[in-house]
């Protein structure tokens, strides 16, 4: 049984406090700027929009590859400065989707794993907001049993030779790249050996790709196909055969930082903003309530944040984190759409849109990333119930 | 952990964990007036008084050590009582009632009654047994002699509030542990209670809310020993603490069936003080309207009051 003890710590170093005071102001008078010129719409988008302007923007003031190794064109800010940043734009709604997994997870996979020359190809363009990068999980037979994935990648000379389909993939019709996780030895008697990540160039010779419309009507998610597509030797992440191990490392960059508690905080606002006006009692409670919650969980992300970024383990902190944030994400549509008497309506003004982003966006909380159920499985398996 | 706090930690260990070894001990009315003995004579009173003073001079998270053990053996005194009351002049031998209460767990003489910045010590009389069984005691008559100090009840109260969330986080832990290990080794249809999905992740759920518990109340007792603390923060801490609690208590009482109902097992004396708890030195559901309250007066907008530290706003 394991047990995670946060408090009292017995080996916690304290974590020195820092409000960032002046990261804050500038980023948001940025976003300030951005609001005034349309770049930001508050309510009818998230961080999965995508808006290449927005990025090449954001990257302009220094916010994205923020903790990237300055010698591959990143910033080698902190991981807390980084963490300000992220916060501060996913509380504004801004369009982050051209950047956000390459920021996110894709680089910091790349810098870790990748070879030498994709470093240095890739990492400083990302740093330059010029790259859209895709998660290559998710195939039309595998959702959360991601090891039964059948996309295959066979060796050929110099390189390999991919073929199969992946599918709801996030702006993959935009993506220069996308990470794909894919076989590249048959399934013997271990069910997560003989996978490997491979870095594909989406303008590769063989791939089509279909956007799949989501809930709220927008071509967010796709369909990609490889037929015969050649991926050269050094797009390989790791050493090949312990993709298994790689993808997990990539998904716990996923699971703890702020965009799984924030997504939905347009809208809490929104009541904070209503419930102002109506002094409604009722709206008041619900709304601490929300709040209570949402500074409580926010604390575990910062603690997270902070082992993190002294490159301690985290355990099953991050998961933890990610179902209970994207609980909080998931209730809130829920508690507005009782206190708030307004048809929710994407093309209304703009507390109507805001609700009804909001709803309709929901579900996917708790699915990308590791659905609820495979999470609450892993946290079992740590706490020795499995 | 401070080389206090370690020192705390002992004591308390020594002090709980031996009087609650055995099972039996609970039985012994007398067990509740001899652990206070103890405790007094371990010198745990003497937590946050200052060392010029002739006490320990622990800071705040090392003095919610001493309540995060008795929650964690589920100790039958009032440990928040015990650790602020001797901080306060006047209060000698009296149980100190929550600011803005007049009633206090007992058994007690005397009680100390927290208003503004004036304490009033008043006779006690019995109120009632709380769900634990143990007796409260309320204020009566004028009050025997009056003190004031500036800002008194704003301290207390947040001192009151990150303690009692910390003795929930022990009472916490250790719900943790009964459930895990009863899941792990009770067995029905030929497997073990874990193997079923449906209670792994009921247990999962549970301890997630503890885990956000844990690091909402350490951000809060870390803030106010810093000197940045904001009523957001601990009160959102007492909050959590308090829906966790609930969430635990609940998935607890689920997987240890029809045994956990009855007195015959110790997981009654965890979630009795649990329940207490919530409410205690910070109503959840009037914290939640205070929190709502002040997120909608607050100037800078929402994000703002979230993440800006007072005073340090650009």
């Amino acid at each position: 049984m394991t047990l995670s003890r946060l408090f009292p710590a017995p080996d916690a170093s304290p974590v020195p406090h820092d409000p960032a005071t002046a990261l804050r102001a500038e980023v948001r008078a940025f976003l300030d700027e951005e609001r005034a010129s349309g770049g930001i719409r508050p309510g009818r988008q998230g961080w999965t929009t995508w808006d290449r302007g927005f990025s090449l923007r954001a990257a302009q003031r220094g916010y994205i590859g923020m903790t990237l190794p300055v010698e591959y064109g990143g910033h080698g800010r902190t991981a807390w400065e980084r963490y300000v940043v992220m916060e501060e734009m996913l509380a504004a709604g801004a369009p982050q989707g051209s950047h956000w997994i390459a920021d996110r997870q894709s680089a910091p996979q790349i810098l870790r794993h990748g070879s030498e020359a994709l470093r240095r190809r890739i990492l400083p363009a990302v740093a330059r907001g010029e790259i859209t990068f895709g998660i290559g999980m998710s195939e039309p037979d595998s959702g959360s049993d991601l090891s039964s994935i059948r996309t295959k990648a066979d060796r050929v000379e110099g390189g390999f030779r991919l073929e199969g389909r992946k599918v709801w993939t996030t702006n993959a019709q935009h993506a220069e790249y996308i990470i794909c996780l894919c076989r590249t030895a048959p399934r013997g008697e271990g069910r997560y050996a003989g996978l490997s990540q491979l870095v594909v160039p989406m303008d590769a010779k063989g791939i089509t790709v279909r956007p799949i419309p989501n809930l709220a009507g927008d071509e967010e998610l796709n369909e990609i196909t490889f037929d015969s597509v050649f991926i050269p030797e050094d797009h390989l992440l790791g050493q090949g055969g312990d993709g298994w191990a790689l993808v997990n490392a990539e998904l716990s960059f996923e699971r703890s930082g702020p965009d799984r508690i924030l997504s939905s905080f347009g809208l809490l606002a929104t009541m904070a903003r209503l419930s102002a006006d109506s002094r409604d009692p009722r709206g008041i409670a619900e709304l601490g309530g929300l709040v209570a919650r949402m500074t409580a969980i926010r604390e575990l992300s910062l603690q997270i944040n902070a082992l993190l970024g002294r490159g301690e383990g985290v355990g099953a902190l991050a998961t933890m984190m990610k179902d209970i944030g994207t609980g909080l994400e998931q209730d809130i549509p829920e508690i507005a759409r009782r206190l708030i008497d307004i048809v929710p309506a994407l093309d209304g003004g703009p507390e109507a849109a805001t609700l009804a982003t909001a709803i309709l966006n929901a579900p996917c909380y708790s699915l990308r990333g590791g659905t609820r159920e495979i999470l609450k499985g892993i946290i079992a398996r740590e706490l020795g119930l499995r | 952990m401070s080389d206090n706090a370690r020192m705390l930690e002992d004591l308390a260990e020594r002090l709980f964990g031996q009087a609650m070894a055995d099972p039996a001990a609970r039985k012994d009315a007398e067990l509740p007036t001899r652990l206070a003995a103890m405790a007094e004579e371990a010198g745990l009173p003497l937590a946050l008084i200052p060392e010029e003073e002739g006490g320990m001079g622990a800071t705040l998270e090392d003095a919610a050590v001493l309540a995060w053990r008795a929650g964690y053996h589920a100790a039958p005194l009032p440990i928040v009582s015990l650790i602020l009351a001797p901080t306060l002049a006047g209060a000698d031998g009296a149980v100190l009632a929550a600011p803005g209460t007049r009633q206090a767990e007992g058994p007690a003489d005397r009680i100390a009654v927290v208003a503004g910045d004036t304490l009033a010590i008043h006779a006690a009389e019995p109120a009632f047994e709380a769900l634990d069984h143990r007796p409260w005691v309320r204020a009566t008559g004028d009050a025997l002699a009056t003190y004031t100090t500036p800002g008194l009840a704003d301290r207390l109260a947040v001192q009151g509030a990150c303690l009692t969330a910390a003795a929930m986080l022990g009472a916490m832990h250790r719900v943790s542990e009964i459930t895990i290990d009863y899941a792990n080794t009770r067995k029905q249809f030929g497997r073990p209670l874990s193997a079923f999905q449906a209670l792994q992740h009921r247990i999962a759920e549970a301890v997630s809310e503890y885990t956000v518990a844990q690091a909402a109340v350490a951000g809060a007792i870390r803030a106010f020993d810093g000197g940045w603390l904001r009523p957001l923060h601990w009160q959102s801490a007492k909050v959590q603490s308090g829906r966790a609690a609930t969430t635990i208590t609940a998935a607890a009482h689920q997987i240890l069936g029809a045994i956990g109902f009855t007195e015959e097992h110790e997981l009654h004396h965890y979630s009795k003080r649990l329940w207490i708890w919530r409410d205690s030195w910070g109503r959840q559901a009037a914290l939640e309207d205070a929190i709502g309250q002040a997120a909608i007066d607050a100037p800078e907008g929402l994000w703002s009051h979230i993440v800006d530290s007072k005073g340090e706003t650009a």
